[in-house]
C-alpha cells in the first residue's frame, strides 16, 4: 500500500511539475527574470564602486519577485485550472486519497520553484562577477549568461521544429542547463580568460540570502495551492498578491499594533512575515546570515508549510468537484 | 438474465442532491429522491434531457459530489471510498486530459496511478491503441486530437484499470458513425466479458442499440425505469413479416384476408434499414474498393486482457 501511494504521489507531482513548466507564462517569467539579471551589471557600470551592491540587490529582487509571480501561477495551473477544466476531476476518480492528490500537487509546484531558485541563484553569482569591476563588465562571466538566454530559446525552437516536442518545456530545462553550464564555466574561467581554482569569484555570501528567498517563494506556493482549492486563477492570484503586499508591510501594519489588538495580533501571526527572508542588508560591508539565522527562518518556514498545507488538505478532503 | 446478472453493483435510495448558493441557501434540487439498482453485467442507460440530473448522479457514484440525503453505494462501498474507485472506469462528457502529453504518456500516467507494473502497463497500452485505432498518434499530443480522437483516448484511459464497472457519459459524442459503432460495440462485448456498463446518453438511438435497461430523467426524478422491451414494446399492436417478396396478387389476397378477419384495412409498407446499418454497409464496400480511410482506424476486437480477467 505504501509502495502504490508513493508511485501516486510521485506520479502526480512529477506531472504537476511537468505541466508547470509547459505553461508559456513560467518560461517568460523566468527567461525574463535571467535576462534582467544578466543585463543589469552592464547597465550598471559607472556608479562609483557600488555596482555589487546594486547588482546584488537588483538580480536578488528580480528573483523574488519573479518568483512570487511564478509560484501564483504553478499553483493555479496545478490545481484551480485543473479544477474548472475537469482534469483533476478525471484523476481525483482513480483510487488516490484526497489529502495525497493536494500534497501532491504542492511538491511538484514546489520541485519547479526549487529548479527556479537554483537557475536564478547561479545566474546571480554569475551577474555579480560581472560587475566586480566598476568599469569594465567581466565579459567572462557576461557572455555565458547572456548567452544561455539566447541559446535556451534556439535549443527550444529547435527541438519543436525538428522533433515536435513543446518548445515552453524545453527551452525552460535548457535555460537550466545552459545556466549551469555557464556557471561551470565561470567558475574556472578568471576575468582575463585564464584557468583558476573553480569558484573563486564567486561571492559565496549570496548562497544564504538566496536561500531564504527559496523558503519564502516555497511558503508562498503552499499558501497558493490551498486557495487554489477554493478559488479560480483570478482571485487565488489576487489574494497571493494581496498576502505578499501586507507580508512585506506586516510590521508597519500589524506589528506595532500587536500589543494592543487582539486582531492585529492574530493577522501578524497568520501573515508571513517577508521581511524575515529579506536579508540582502545583512551583506552590507564584509557581513554575512548567522547560520542560526537560516536555522530559525528554515523552522518558521516549516512550521508555516506544515500549517498551510494541513489547511488545504483538509479543506479540500471534503470539497465537491464538479468540473466544467 | 443470469444469475451473475442478479448481483447489485451500484444502487441508489431516495437519493437526492440539492445545490447550495455561497450562504448554504438551496438553490437547485439537481437530483430528486431518485432510486434504482444496476446489476452485474448489465448495460444500464440514463436517459434525460440537459439538466435532468443525469451527469450529478454520475458524479455521485464516483464520488465527486456528495449526496444531501439518500443511499448510494457502489460495489458494496461508499462511492468514495478508494477501493471503489480501484474497480471503476470512467469517461467524461469532455475529454478533460492533459494537452502536453502524448497518448501514450497520458495511458501510462493514468496506469501509474493503479500502480500497475511497467510491463504490463506497456502491453496494456499497446493493446489498448490498437483498439481505439490510434497506435499512429501515440506519440501525438493529445492536445492536438481532434474531438473523436481525444473520446478514443478518454475511452483508453478509462479501461486501463480493466474495471468492473465502466461509467461512461456521452461515450459517442464528437464520434463519426463507425467509431459510434465501434464503440456500441465495445460496450457489447464488455458486457459479454462480465463487465457493467453505466451510460448516459442523449442519442437515443445508441442507447436503443445497447442498452439492457433504462431510466429516464426529467426534473430530478426518474420518470420511467425498465427494459428496453417492456418499455418500447406496444403490447397492443402486431407486425408480421413475410419471409420472402410475394407477387403482387398474393399479396393482396392476403391483405383481403386480414380486412376481413379483423374489419379494418391493414397498413402495409416495405421494412427499411436504419441509416446507420445502410453508412455502415456503404463504407464497408468502400472499403473492399480501397478508398483510403482517413483518421482513426480501431481494431475489430476488444484489448485482450478486457477478457483475461472477469470477476
Amino acid at each position: 500500500m505504501l509502495y502504490l501511494r508513493v508511485k501516486q504521489f510521485l506520479t502526480i507531482a512529477r506531472l504537476t511539475g511537468l505541466e508547470a513548466i509547459r505553461q508559456p507564462l513560467a518560461f517568460i517569467l523566468f527567461a525574463t527574470a535571467v535576462l534582467l539579471v544578466a543585463l543589469l551589471p552592464l547597465v550598471l557600470s559607472h556608479t562609483l564602486g557600488e555596482s555589487v551592491k546594486f547588482v546584488r540587490d537588483g538580480s536578488l529582487g528580480f528573483m523574488f519577485v519573479a518568483g512570487l509571480l511564478l509560484s501564483a501561477q504553478a499553483a493555479c495551473s496545478a490545481l484551480s485550472e485543473e479544477l474548472r477544466r475537469g482534469t483533476a476531476s478525471v484523476v481525483l476518480i482513480k483510487p488516490i486519497p484526497r489529502s495525497l492528490f493536494f500534497l501532491a500537487k504542492f511538491a511538484g509546484v514546489a520541485w519547479v520553484m526549487l529548479l527556479y531558485c537554483a537557475g536564478m541563484t547561479m545566474a546571480i553569482l554569475l551577474a555579480v562577477r560581472t560587475a566586480y569591476d566598476a568599469y569594465v563588465p567581466d565579459w567572462w562571466s557576461a557572455t555565458p549568461l547572456l548567452a544561455a538566454t539566447i541559446g535556451a530559446f534556439l535549443i527550444g525552437g529547435l527541438i519543436n521544429f525538428m522533433g515536435r516536442r513543446p518548445f515552453v518545456s524545453n527551452a525552460f530545462l535548457w535555460l537550466l542547463i545552459l545556466l549551469s553550464a555557464a556557471f561551470a564555466f565561470g567558475g574556472w574561467i578568471d576575468a582575463s580568460g585564464a584557468r583558476m581554482p573553480f569558484g573563486t569569484l564567486y561571492e559565496y555570501r549570496i548562497l544564504p540570502v538566496a536561500a531564504l528567498m527559496t523558503l519564502a517563494i516555497l511558503m508562498l506556493a503552499g499558501i497558493s495551492v490551498a486557495l487554489a482549492t477554493r478559488l479560480t486563477a483570478l482571485p487565488t492570484l489576487s489574494l497571493c498578491g494581496a498576502v505578499f503586499l501586507l507580508g512585506l508591510l506586516s510590521d508597519y501594519f500589524f506589528g506595532r499594533h500587536a500589543d494592543t489588538s487582539f486582531i492585529a495580533q492574530l493577522l501578524y501571526q497568520l501573515i508571513p512575515n517577508w521581511q524575515h527572508f529579506w536579508v540582502v542588508d545583512a551583506l552590507g560591508g564584509d557581513g554575512v546570515v548567522p547560520l542560526e539565522y537560516l536555522k530559525l527562518a528554515l523552522g518558521y518556514a516549516a512550521f508555516y508549510l506544515a500549517g498551510v498545507l494541513t489547511v488545504g488538505a483538509v479543506s479540500f478532503e471534503r470539497m465537491e468537484v464538479e468540473g466544467s | 438474465m443470469t444469475a451473475e446478472s442478479h448481483q447489485v453493483v451500484a444502487e441508489a435510495r431516495d437519493l437526492v442532491k440539492i445545490f447550495r448558493d455561497f450562504w448554504h441557501r438551496p438553490k437547485v434540487t439537481a437530483v430528486n429522491s431518485i432510486s434504482f439498482e444496476i446489476r452485474r453485467g448489465e448495460v444500464f442507460g440514463l436517459l434525460g434531457p440537459n439538466g435532468s440530473g443525469k451527469s450529478t448522479t454520475i458524479k455521485m457514484m464516483l464520488g465527486l459530489l456528495h449526496p444531501t440525503s439518500g443511499h448510494l453505494s457502489v460495489l458494496d462501498r461508499p462511492p468514495h471510498d478508494v477501493k471503489t474507485k480501484s474497480q471503476v472506469g470512467y469517461l467524461a462528457e469532455e475529454s478533460y486530459l492533459y494537452p502536453y502529453l502524448t497518448s501514450e504518456e497520458t495511458l501510462h500516467f493514468f496506469g501509474r496511478l493503479f500502480a500497475i507494473p511497467s510491463r504490463e502497463r506497456k502491453r496494456r497500452i499497446d493493446q489498448l491503441l490498437e483498439m481505439i485505432g490510434l497506435e499512429h498518434a501515440r506519440d501525438r499530443m493529445v492536445g492536438e486530437f481532434s474531438k473523436g480522437m481525444a473520446r478514443r483516448i478518454g475511452l483508453a484511459q478509462a479501461l486501463i484499470n480493466d474495471p468492473d464497472l465502466v461509467i461512461l457519459d456521452e461515450p459517442t459524442s464528437g464520434l463519426d458513425p463507425l467509431g459510434c459503432r465501434q464503440v456500441k460495440d465495445l460496450i457489447l462485448a464488455l458486457a459479454k466479458r462480465g463487465k457493467t456498463v453505466l451510460l448516459s446518453s442523449h442519442l437515443l438511438g445508441d442507447v436503443e442499440d445497447i442498452c439492457d435497461r433504462v431510466a429516464i430523467l426529467y426534473n430530478g426524478r426518474i420518470q420511467a425505469m425498465g427494459s428496453m422491451h417492456d418499455l418500447l414494446e406496444q403490447r397492443n399492436r402486431h407486425r408480421f413479416t413475410l419471409p420472402e417478396e410475394l407477387p403482387p396478387d398474393q399479396l393482396r389476397r392476403i391483405l383481403e384476408e386480414v380486412k376481413s378477419i379483423i374489419g379494418a384495412e391493414p397498413h402495409l409498407d416495405h421494412p427499411r434499414v436504419d441509416l446507420e446499418q445502410y453508412f455502415l454497409q456503404i463504407i464497408a464496400e468502400a472499403r473492399g474498393e480501397q478508398v483510403t480511410p482517413s483518421g482513426a482506424s480501431p481494431s475489430q476486437t476488444l484489448a485482450p486482457f478486457l477478457s483475461e480477467h472477469v470477476s
